[in-house]
């Protein structure tokens, strides 16, 4: 691996750390699976891309990304909570749903931003190569998001939402309006995905409407992958372990790209994916979080 | 903490460790063209293999004085922009992206490295280029945009009385787009009349097929991945209903299509090779203007056009580069 | 106070599977008093205890806390008034959160929840003097998950968490069934303990007819969702375990002449 393509993969790492925390929020904290996230990636990157070729400053189109993620998730969470249509069932209406709203939204399926203003382009005169600029910049937003995270959730509201998650009819018995803490969760999570979508339309300078395809498999390898290396001893480990899961997700990708290496090639990626995934489902500190995983993720759950 | 801190430093170690390996790989005096795809693709595979060998007739032989390497992104844009970065990083002489996804994630990693795209239907809406005819910087190329006008004539000549013309597309598919905008400002002039049916999936191509039954004297299949890749479900509809149905891409009348005017991606990837030949030679790409496609070829499928109830005229058939029987 | 007029609840209405748990109860319970509730499977008396604290609602009739008609109210917004501990230990309980996110949590109860840190010190040394009471060590756990815990000490801490902060009324689910006897003694007593020093209206549903006359002040028997005892003072005192028997097996047998219960 080359140093370009190293940091390129922290720099991807670290912008799919915030669809880690946002899958982390939805499907550990709310214990809602939740599919939007493969809409919601997209609809970041096609807002925020659009919004800028129409001339809205970088930073406010990124923030009118994460508000349209936010939204998504709360029609998701609309849809179970007021029709009472199964988690994965809401999310995937809303998932194929948010495949019209981003063409509807870049008018076609794919905006070029290579050549216009991103939130990049303020540490253009700093004199730092673009090829450091956009794994720093992606670092600072993972780092922040993971301390407004720890620190949301270890609020009095936080942890009633965490509560949501584990046990819904205590945190009711606790006088925690669970329906309010699901809406919420869900926005905030989904907020977090399209934030990742903003960036990541503006440092590989496109959108595409088939960019959100397997978003959700790269959050949870993410998640998965950083609770078995990294724990889960308290919220602020375990929400960094989801971004530090998502980079050795990409270092790993990086690695299968290498074709000298192992012998490895690109058509390889999706195996080696199911590997990693399973490797860290084994390693022996994943055992009681795989246990609890499954103990506690009934996707078939009636909706609370 | 202290355990976590070792993994991340144990992925780097892997990660620099083998960087050894690519660099002494690479030492050797070679030149070096990488070539990338969003997804494997008949049709995009052809565009490579097409490169490879017009290279190979100049004398550049794969594995002795050329290093060609090639990375599919397995149709993920996300591991397009990964790709993207590691082909920069090896610094190759050019970096040739097939589609747009691919160019647009190879673009936007490199300002220094020769790049020469290919497939790319709109390189000037994709902004890989600010003007096809100056391109400027790093990248030009080959775009694989269909020759409409020609297409709507074919269709004009051998089936005289069909106007409504039916196009199956898919809607979330950039190319489908700008060729349907396209065959809507070709067909006014030509007294012919345009008939959407998009279908996102596969699956949903038999029903936008089905959708024209009626309201289309011909169909019209453009180069749309999602609707190539069921062809049958249309031609089937066509045959069924006594539609004739045309295609934008030769390797589909073999499939059942009744005739296209088309060009093969092979020989869109022999033109990318000469451009990149052009490169290698110390052009840059910035003065080279992006080029469209120079081989059209007349492909008929002769049962195929019975089926559908179409008799095709004598001349139409002298002109053809091939006939199906 | 709670007095509860008429309460009828209906399950599967309109289905082959209509079951009619609670058929016009009613109840008046005066402010401090502990009632004890029994009957057998089926009488009721879980509906009953939902329908209170609001997780179930009633298609008839009214439920008031003081002088409050909270029969549309929904369950967080009752929990200012109710707190509750239910039957199966892991059901009161977070147990992947940490038993100070727990009392954090009961803390809580009853007022706005906001961005402050759910834990700071002082609430931290407020749950340990609280733990400490119970005697069983815990106050030097603050930070285990509760999963840890055995069920004993997840009731106790249960129990703690409903107490934690000032509310109207106390409902217990047979919190004891699930708990070995010596364990089942200590928290009873635990229960006992709390209620007088905090003179709570209190509301216990058990399946031991000695607990039920043991606890508290006040027995209701329940039968097809409606009382069918009410004994307090004298009565109740003069009562014994035989006398409640024979009562249920009267009620059992007047079923069985009207073949309703063959099935059981």
């Amino acid at each position: 691996m080359n140093l370009v393509a190293f940091l390129g993969a922290i720099e991807i790492g670290l912008v799919f750390g915030l669809v880690g925390l946002g899958v982390f929020l939805s499907f550990r904290v709310l214990d809602f699976p939740d599919l939007t996230v493969d809409g919601s990636f997209p609809l970041g990157a096609a807002l925020s891309a659009s919004l800028i070729v129409s001339g809205w400053d970088p930073y406010t189109a990124t923030g009118a990304a994460i508000i349209g993620g936010c939204f998504a998730g709360l029609v998701t969470a609309f849809l179970n909570i007021r029709f009472g249509i199964l988690h994965l069932l809401a999310s995937i209406l809303t998932m194929i749903a948010l495949y019209s709203i981003n063409l509807r939204i870049m008018g076609r399926p794919n905006v070029a931003i290579i050549s216009e203003p991103t939130i990049l382009s303020s540490f253009d005169g700093l004199g730092l190569a673009m090829l450091y600029v956009k794994p720093i910049v992606a670092g600072i937003v993972a780092i922040a998001a993971i301390l407004l995270v720890a620190r949301f959730l270890a609020s009095e509201y936080g942890l009633a939402m965490r509560a949501t998650g584990v046990n819904p009819r205590m945190a009711r018995a606790q006088g925690v309006d669970t329906r309010h803490t699901t809406y919420l969760g869900m926005a905030l999570s989904n907020g977090l995905v399209a934030l990742a979508g903003a960036l990541f339309a503006q440092m590989n300078g496109f959108a595409d409407v088939t960019l959100g395809t397997g978003t959700i498999v790269v959050g949870l390898a993410a998640v998965i992958v950083g609770e078995a290396l990294f724990g889960t001893r308290s919220v602020l480990v375990w929400a960094a372990a989801c971004v530090a899961g998502s980079v050795v997700y990409r270092l790993a990708v990086a690695l299968a790209l290498n074709s000298d290496f192992l012998g490895l090639q690109a058509s390889d990626l999706n195996l080696v994916t199911a590997i990693l995934v399973t490797v860290a489902l084994v390693l022996p500190g994943a055992r009681s979080n795989l246990k609890s995983m499954f103990a506690s993720a009934r996707w078939g759950r009636a909706p609370s | 903490m202290v355990s976590s801190l070792r993994a991340i430093m144990g992925c780097a170690a892997l990660a620099f460790g083998s960087t050894g390996l690519v660099v002494s790989a690479a030492a050797q005096e070679k030149v070096f063209v990488a070539v990338t795809a969003i997804v494997e693709h008949p049709a995009l595979d052809a565009a490579r293999d097409g490169v490879r060998d017009e290279l190979k007739a100049n004398g550049y032989e794969p594995g002795k004085n050329l290093r060609f390497e090639y990375e599919s992104a397995q149709g993920n844009p996300t591991t397009a922009a990964q790709i993207a970065r590691k082909l920069v990083g090896e610094g190759p002489n050019v970096i040739v992206p097939i589609s747009t996804p691919s160019a647009q994630a190879v673009v936007a990693a490199t300002k220094d490295i020769p790049v020469i795209f290919t497939a790319v239907t709109d390189p000037v809406g994709a902004k890989l280029v600010t003007d096809a005819k100056k391109p400027g910087g790093n990248v030009s190329g080959v775009s694989d945009l269909s020759p409409i006008r020609k297409h709507l004539e074919l269709i004009q000549q051998i089936t005289p009385n069909a106007k409504r013309i039916g196009v199956p597309h898919n809607p979330g598919e950039a190319n489908s787009l700008s060729l349907l905008k396209l065959l809507k400002q070709e067909a006014g002039p030509l007294g012919l009349q345009i008939v959407e049916a998009p279908a996102t999936r596969s699956s949903d191509v038999l029903s936008a097929a089905q959708s024209l039954i009626g309201k289309a004297d011909a169909i019209y299949i453009p180069t749309d991945n999602t609707i190539v890749s069921a062809l049958e479900a249309v031609v089937r509809v066509g045959t069924e209903n006594k539609i004739p149905v045309y295609a934008a891409d030769t390797d589909s009348v073999p499939r059942g299509a009744m005739a296209a005017l088309g060009f093969n991606y092979y020989d869109v990837g022999r033109q990318t090779g000469k451009m990149v030949l052009r490169v290698l030679k110390g052009e840059k790409p910035g003065d080279i203007p992006v080029e469209g496609v120079e081989i059209t070829e007349l492909h008929l499928n002769v049962s195929a056009a019975e089926k559908m109830g179409v008799t095709i005229p004598e001349a139409v058939l002298a002109t053809a580069k091939n006939v199906v029987k | 106070m709670i007095r509860v007029e008429g309460l009828t609840v209906t399950f599967h209405r309109g289905t082959p599977m209509e079951t009619k748990a609670l058929r016009g109860l009613d109840l008046e319970i005066p402010t401090g008093q502990f009632v004890t509730v029994i009957g057998s499977n089926g009488a009721g008396k879980s509906t009953l205890l939902n329908a209170v604290a609001g997780e179930v609602v009633p298609q008839s009739g009214r439920i008031l806390i003081d002088s409050a008609d909270v029969t549309r109210w929904p369950a967080p917004r009752r929990s200012a008034l109710v707190a509750r501990v239910f039957q199966d230990p892991l059901a009161g309980t977070c147990e992947t959160l940490t038993i100070e996110e727990n009392l954090s949590l009961a803390a809580a109860r009853g007022r706005r929840r906001g961005l402050r840190l759910a834990i700071d010190r002082r609430s931290r040394e407020e749950f340990r003097s609280r733990l400490r009471s119970l005697g069983l060590g815990l106050e030097n756990r603050l930070g285990d998950k509760v999963g840890l815990l055995s069920g004993g000490q997840r009731q106790a801490v249960s129990l703690l968490m409903a107490t934690l902060c000032p509310s109207q009324v106390l409902l217990l689910d047979e919190h004891t069934a699930a708990l070995d006897p010596k364990t089942a003694d200590f928290v009873l007593n635990l229960t006992n303990r709390i209620v007088t020093e905090q003179r709570l209206t209190t509301l216990m549903v058990t399946h031991s007819m000695r607990q039920a006359l043991d606890m508290g002040e006040r027995t209701v028997m329940l039968h097809e969702g409606k009382v069918v005892l009410d004994v307090s003072g004298e009565a109740r005192a003069r009562l014994d375990v035989p006398d409640l028997l024979a009562e249920f097996s009267r009620l059992r047998g007047r079923e069985l002449a009207d073949d309703s219960l063959l099935l059981d």
